[in-house]
């Protein structure tokens, strides 16, 4: 097999430009997970563990089989917003008594766990990974119900999450939720729609209306534990299944239940020796362009991803500034596509056609590492059918059936976005590098087309135009446009799964194909008109 | 000549002695008790007749089955090793009547060697010196009424003749005085330490005769004991003999034994480092002219205590082959097996035996199961590993192999290392290297014990006597050599070791790193318990899957670097010095071998079962055995350290005691009842502190 041939000096200036850049916008992530481990802050984490319970992360890291990985999702959500980075819920895929498993909890040392309309995103988007690929999910739940200054935007639209929840158990997912303390009001219906649920003596508390509530609704005088203890639920109502001793005990009994459910991956497991690269994945923080504008090869993030280095590269005499090509990672085949000079020309359209529909034919998923500025622009290529040739590459992409991963290196801007699986074209998983950007154009470029289109407005009126005023303009667009691009604007949103440090690529992206070998892999057969 | 041997043994010497017949094209047929069933003797045999049942007297010490089954199987000869019916004239009786070659001497002279009492006089008549006796007629053994004794021969009186004094009961501590306090108590059917004690004052005399004539009559069925001046640091050295059926004894020169516990030797060598050529003469002469009294035939030997001041006297003759063998065989190159055989074929002793030549230095250890720290106590169980490394100059005849099972019925003798060099030293510090590399998983040794004696500056001047281990501390010489320090570093080798199989055992994402996090937010983590309080260890790996950081006890370790971690084996860098660990997972125990010591750990589960954890005040047995005493009753008040239970195994009595006050609230056992290790016993109500 054709091995990458990819040796980058990292004593050149370039190299070290490029690291320092990418390793001050990895600081800038890492300071901002540091907060999010931090969870509600001091006060509350000792208050939390003054009660003899474990954090939320201890409580995953307690659940998850020694030594196993653990990819931690959307871990920033929320960021820069008034709500606290990791929108008080810590999730991602981890693996149970040999079984991926999609875990969440409730960060109780954030507003007693409650949802506000980030949590609700989050949550969103993990119920669309586990229905996607097949993941049992474990909650650990410890949740005041919803943030009720934000129940406007909550109430509605949080309605999806208990329908989420049975209809991955109608599609034969086991939920299990696993009931650490409060999980009262709406939040009750999290282990009430779970297949398996297990509380604990003495601390989970789930009922619909508190005391003060049913005081209020009905006048009755009542008490937590006869409302929802858990000594009554597993004794009484039969809401809880296993009546755990403690925290531990929960956790015993979590693992114990995945371990009887008799759990099978339908996918065709790794095909290939998955081989580790032959070139450093350190040097990945040196790959990336510290400008954008300056394009880098791809090739060189291959050579440190994808297994043994090795890559048959697909058409690559013809439209070079996409790169194409089969390669595996971790054992599992991928096509991959990477854009190495930013534009998309008609050439590099239809090859990334033809390659979307090969690896259907052939049931292997795709791995695309976006760095684009978009379709290309201009007389020439308008009238060569650029339209119709990203037309073909976006039917493609939108209608290929085989498993999509995205991870965003460089930029990711116009119809490019779209063109390379960005968010709307549901890659099964999306990451960012902390050096990305995406919008719908350069900030530059919008803040020029805006001064273009206020300076030809003010001709044809016959109107003198304001060059200060527009300068102004400019910088305010650009700035503006330039923190809506960056990645912890946009994982915040959930925009992402997650900004990954590069030298994670590999793994990531492997325990991702891991995940999404829990289904057959079919690729589609059949596609929409494709217009010539 | 003989072509089918039945050895009525089990263990190491039932293998030893089927490899010599093996090389001289006689086939062996091996006999096995049930828990033997699956013993390596059994398996390198060529045929094997199980008797039915565990405990000696049901089998090893059934001469009829034993007969039957060298009948049954054709053998025409029985090799009956040492200990058992070895020397028991009944046995050999019993094979020639039923026209069976018995390899080892005419019955008479076991019978006249069997009692010490009378082999005593016999030497004495023989011109062999022994120490005065106080004897003490048959059936007093019973009771508490010593009713008489006789004392014989001394070693001042001896150019006189025996003399003989009757005593009455009154006259016993009168006649012990008359030897000199202590006297020892000993077993005249006795052997190995059983039936023997060291009696201080008068007042103990009565118990001490009682309880000796007891586990006499328990050990050997003959409680007659008698008491013998108690030498002070004397030393154990004995001369191997060897007769034929045509007249000739020879000396294979003497052996030195005098490194002993509880009157069992555990380290023996030949030649013995203070025996002088002339006393070597001396005493060699005397033991072939002992053996010439009493018309000695293959392989034995004459036991002499050396004095202080140079003198030796007669303790007793072994009318077999001694577990100590081998040192003699690796100082002349002889093969004592092949020559018992050959002497039981008729044969004359060859020319290489009549004028042995004698090379270099040997040294044996006994490799037993047992816990010198804790009173010797036998340690039984499943071996889930026994490697001793072998290289030049080192013999291993051992009677296990990894996965025995040390059975509680047994002497707990794992095996016999026996090393080989020029000097006496170069043999003591080759043995000791081999035992402390050897790995031996799943029983407590007395390994570390030997190799510190192997070590030690008395015992390598050669100032050893039978008082040893009553000078120095068995508690010291047996510690663990394994500190606290090396528990740590093994804990973090096992948790290592642990993770890279879990690893290597994972059925998804096997190919990540190691515990990978994008956010990591803890270090992975293990606990293990040892001999001392519990050991976290934690350990972090970078996402080139190398571990780069660890902590012990929550301190971080910047002095440790992981260089390499396998599921078997872990190389740890402390300060700059490698050491390579091999690690052992069991089901819950780990056993790590490294050049710091030993140790077992056990991993702390992360979640107990429920119902797993005992009742506080909940006593186990300590080891497997037999409930002989139930001492107490529920709804008895106990003080700490009053005795509950009792549990006989190996002949010994174990007591389990309160270890706090309390009230009894269950009680699990009745007496004789068999009972495994960690066998609920009783369960105590702690008395409250105010109660």
């Amino acid at each position: 097999m054709p091995i990458l041939s990819s040796f980058i000096d990292p004593a050149s200036e370039v190299y070290q430009k490029n690291r320092l850049a990418m390793e001050k916008a990895l600081a800038e992530v890492n300071a901002q997970l540091e907060v999010a481990r931090g969870g509600g802050g001091e006060r509350y984490v000792e208050r939390h563990r003054a009660r003899g319970k474990f954090l939320a992360r201890e409580r995953i890291e307690l659940l998850l089989d020694p030594d196993s990985p653990f990819l931690e999702l959307a871990p920033l959500a929320a960021w820069g917003t008034e709500y606290t980075v990791g929108a008080s819920l810590v999730a991602g895929i981890g693996v149970v008594n040999g079984v991926e498993c999609l875990v969440s909890a409730n960060d109780p040392t954030v507003r007693g766990g409650s949802t506000n309309p980030f949590t609700m995103r989050k949550s969103g988007r993990l119920a669309d990974i586990a229905l996607e690929n097949r993941l049992p999910s474990i909650s650990l739940v410890e949740s005041g119900g919803a943030d009720l200054p934000t129940q406007s935007e909550i109430f509605i639209p949080g309605g999806r999450g208990f329908r989420d929840l049975t209809q991955r158990s109608a599609a034969g997912l086991p939920t299990i939720s696993l009931v650490f303390g409060n999980s009262t009001a709406g939040g009750a219906y999290v282990p009430g729609m779970s297949d398996h649920i297990v509380m604990i003596e003495g601390r989970s508390k789930v009922f619909l209306g508190g005391p003060p509530l049913v005081k209020m609704a009905t006048g009755e005088e009542s008490d937590d534990e006869s409302l929802g203890g858990a000594e009554m639920h597993a004794r009484v109502s039969g809401l809880a299944d296993y009546l755990a001793t403690d925290e531990l005990d929960a956790i015993r009994l979590g693992r114990a239940i995945v371990a009887r459910l008799n759990w099978h991956k339908p996918g065709p497991g790794p095909t290939m020796p998955g081989d580790e690269p032959l070139f450093d994945s350190d040097e990945l923080l040196g790959v990336a362009s510290a400008d954008l504008r300056v394009p880098f090869d791809p090739r060189h993030v291959l050579a440190r991803v994808v297994d043994g280095s090795s890559f048959d590269e697909f058409k690559p005499l013809y439209g070079p500034s996409l790169v194409t090509g089969w390669a595996s990672i971790h054992g599992y085949p991928i096509g991959v596509l990477a854009n190495h000079r930013g534009v998309l020309f008609s050439e590099e359209s239809n090859k990334a056609t033809q390659f979307i529909q090969l690896a259907n034919q052939v049931d292997v998923p795709l791995l695309f590492l976006q760095n684009t500025t978009g379709y290309m622009v201009g007389k020439e290529y308008e009238q060569r059918g650029i339209i119709k040739d990203g037309a073909k590459m976006i039917n493609a992409v939108s209608n290929s059936r085989v498993p999509h991963l995205t991870v965003n290196i460089g930029a990711s801007y116009g119809a490019g976005n779209y063109g390379m699986c960005g968010r709307a074209y549901n890659p099964r998983f999306l990451f960012a590098w902390p050096n990305a950007r995406s919008a719908v154009m350069g900030p530059t470029q919008l803040a020029g087309v805006l001064s273009i289109v206020a300076r030809q407005s003010a001709e044809a009126r016959g109107l003198p135009f304001d060059e200060a005023a527009d300068e102004a303009m400019r910088a305010t667009v650009e700035a503006q446009i330039e923190a809506e691009s960056l990645p912890l604007f946009l994982t915040a949103r959930l925009y992402d799964d997650g900004i990954i440090d590069p030298r994670d690529t590999r793994t990531v992206l492997g325990l991702c194909l891991s995940v999404i070998d829990s289904n057959p892999v079919h690729g589609t057969r059949g596609y929409g008109v494709f217009r010539m | 000549m003989i072509s089918k041997l039945l050895v009525a043994n089990r263990g190491e010497i039932a293998r030893r002695i089927m490899r010599s017949a093996h090389a001289m094209g006689i086939a062996c047929v091996a006999v096995a008790s049930d828990a033997d069933a699956g013993a390596p003797h059994v398996a390198e045999a060529d045929e094997v007749v199980r008797l039915a049942g565990n405990t000696p007297a049901e089998t090893y010490l059934r001469s009829d089955l034993l007969v039957a089954a060298a009948l049954a199987s054709g053998a025409d000869a029985v090799h009956p090793g040492y200990g058992f019916l070895s020397e028991d004239p009944g046995f050999a009786r019993a094979c020639l009547a039923a026209g069976l070659i018995f390899v080892g001497p005419p019955p008479e002279v076991i019978e006249a060697m069997g009692s010490k009492l009378a082999a005593k006089a016999t030497m004495a008549g023989a011109g062999v010196p022994v120490l005065p006796t106080v004897r003490i007629p048959h059936g007093t053994g019973e009771g508490e009424q010593a009713d008489g004794g006789v004392v014989e021969g001394s070693l001042d009186e001896g150019e006189g003749g025996p003399i003989e004094h009757h005593l009455v009961e009154k006259d016993l501590i009168q006649a012990a005085t008359e030897l000199g306090w202590p006297v020892l108590v000993k077993a005249s059917a006795g052997g190995g330490g059983r039936g023997m004690r060291v009696v201080e004052r008068p007042d103990e005399l009565a118990e001490a005769v009682a309880s000796a004539a007891r586990e006499a009559h328990s050990a050997f069925g003959d409680g007659t004991v008698f008491l013998e001046p108690y030498i002070s640091r004397p030393r154990h050295v004995e001369v191997q003999i060897l007769g034929d059926t045509h007249g000739t004894v020879v000396h294979l020169f003497e052996r030195e034994c005098s490194i002993q516990r509880r009157h069992q030797k555990i380290i023996e060598e030949c030649p013995s480092p203070v025996v002088t050529p002339a006393l070597r003469t001396e005493m060699c002469t005397t033991a072939v002219a002992a053996a010439n009294a009493i018309g000695y035939v293959g392989a034995g030997t004459v036991e002499f205590l050396l004095l202080p001041d140079g003198t030796f006297a007669f303790l007793e003759v072994n009318t077999r082959l001694q577990v100590e063998h081998p040192v003699t065989e690796l100082v002349t190159g002889l093969d004592l097996v092949r020559l018992q055989l050959l002497v039981a074929e008729g044969h004359p002793l060859p020319p290489e035996v009549l004028d042995p030549p004698r090379r270099g230095h040997a040294i044996e250890v006994r490799l037993y199961a047992e816990d010198p720290t804790r009173s010797w106590q036998p340690s039984a169980g499943h071996l889930q590993r026994f490697s001793v490394p072998g290289g030049p100059g080192v013999r291993v005849d051992s009677g296990v192999e990894d996965g025995s099972e040390v059975s509680p019925y047994y002497d707990p003798m794992l095996a016999k290392v026996v090393a080989y060099g020029e000097t006496r030293h170069e043999a003591a510090r080759t043995l000791a290297r081999a035992l402390d590399t050897a790995q031996i998983h799943g029983v407590t040794t007395n390994r570390d014990l030997l190799v510190r004696i192997l070590r030690h500056p008395e015992f390598l001047s050669g100032d050893i006597d039978t008082g040893f281990l009553q000078r120095h501390d068995p508690a010291v010489l047996g510690a663990p050599k394994a500190t606290p320090e090396t528990e740590h570093l093994h804990a973090l080798a096992a948790a290592l070791a642990a993770q890279a199989d879990r690893r290597r055992h994972a059925t998804v994402l096997r190919g990540l790193p190691s515990g990978w996090r994008n956010v990591a937010s803890q270090m992975q983590t293990a606990s293990f318990t040892g001999r001392g309080d519990q050991i976290d260890v934690g350990y972090l790996f970078d996402r080139q899957n190398r571990c780069t950081s660890v902590t012990i006890n929550a301190e971080p370790r910047s002095d440790i670097e992981v260089m390499t971690c396998d599921a078997d084996a872990v190389e740890l860098s402390v300060s700059g010095v490698v050491r390579h660990y091999l690690v052992h997972r069991g089901d819950a125990t780990t056993w790590i071998d490294g050049p710091d010591g030993s140790t077992a750990l056990t991993e702390v589960p992360r979640f107990a079962l429920p119902g797993s954890t005992l009742a506080a005040g909940a006593l186990v047995a300590p080891l497997p055995g037999t409930v002989v005493k139930v001492a107490v009753s529920v709804g008895d008040a106990v003080h700490a350290g009053d005795t509950l239970i009792a549990i006989e195994a190996m002949k010994m009595e174990h007591e389990v005691r309160a270890a706090v006050g309390g009230t009894v609230t269950e009680i699990h056992v009745a007496a004789g009842e068999q009972v495994q290790a960690g066998r609920l016993l009783v369960v105590l109500d702690p008395q409250d502190s105010d109660g």
